[in-house]
């Protein structure tokens, strides 16, 4: 297994139990913080990549993934405000209005 | 293989289990700093150097601080959800085994990967010089428009986030349909 090989399975695992979390958690702030996770483990597999093919494109996606989740981590964090205010919870099954 | 990848994969891993598997969101989140600080490790063995720096920088030191400012502002103890889980427990075990299932083969296939030499890759470190250099010749346009995505976010975030001090005005229209109910209730009075 070479380096690149591994980084990937690396980036793999962080990105599935990033999902595993979003699909399972139900505090709305542990669910963003998966979101990063998420978000690193593709990262993760930028960085091996561009590594392996001897190409700076691969580090420069990866910092505009770090700007563009920062720009979701401030919108998100202001959108799980609005929840709480209007909910006074963080239970993301709670809030369901629009259910039905 | 480097050792240190290998000891520093493995860090990730149980760090990232952390996080999903924290009770508390405030555990969670220092999972989180322990799972990006050993990423930009990651990203320095990689020949990555600026990277590095700014995945602590950015996100160990302004995303994760949001978060922790935003739990504590909630109420550290409003993580107390009735259960911590969405699903049934069995749901979750299948949708984990199922995950586990796609990493096992992958771990399998990926053996036979032979993607480059890894040695001697050409990228010098990663330095930001070098990054820089891509960042404002290549994709000029790319970093402009993320400039201007920040913004937008950054109001968005004030606006939703900004205390209604007031209630919203009624706009033109309902004004006009309640003075025509105004003028029609005065009718029936007179």
């Amino acid at each position: 297994m070479t380096v690149t090989a591994f980084s990937l399975a690396v980036g793999l695992v962080l990105f599935l139990l990033g999902a595993l979390g979003v699909l399972v958690r139900r505090n709305v702030l542990i669910v963003l913080m998966c979101l990063e996770l998420m978000l690193n483990g593709a990262n993760l597999s930028f960085v091996a990549l561009a590594q392996a093919f001897g190409d700076l494109a691969g580090q420069v996606f990866v910092f505009f993934i770090l700007a563009i989740a920062a720009a979701e981590a401030a919108v998100g964090l202001a959108i799980v405000l609005c929840v709480f205010r209007n909910y006074r919870t963080v239970d993301v099954n709670e809030a369901a209005s629009l259910h039905g | 293989m480097e050792a240190a990848i290998v000891i520093l994969g493995v860090l990730i891993t149980v760090c990232a289990c952390g996080v999903v598997f924290s009770r508390q969101s405030l555990h969670s989140a220092l999972w989180l700093v322990a799972v990006l600080f050993l990423a930009g490790a990651y990203f320095a063995v990689l020949d990555a150097g600026f990277l590095a720096v700014v995945q602590v920088l950015i996100y160990a030191g302004a995303i994760v601080i949001l978060m922790v400012f935003v739990i504590m502002l909630l109420g550290a103890d409003a993580g107390a959800v009735k259960s911590v889980f969405r699903l049934p427990a069995y749901l979750g075990g299948a949708l984990g085994g199922m995950l586990a299932g796609v990493l096992i083969v992958f771990a399998l296939s990926g053996a036979k990967v032979e993607l480059a030499p890894v040695k001697g890759s050409g990228l010098g470190g990663g330095t930001a010089e070098e990054l820089g250099r891509e960042l404002f010749g290549r994709y000029l346009f790319a970093f402009e428009t993320i400039g201007v995505l920040l913004f937008a976010a950054l109001l968005g975030a004030v606006i939703l986030a900004a205390e209604q001090k007031r209630p919203l005005t009624p706009g033109r229209g309902l004004r006009a349909v309640q003075e025509v109910r105004k003028a029609e209730i005065k009718e029936n009075v007179d």
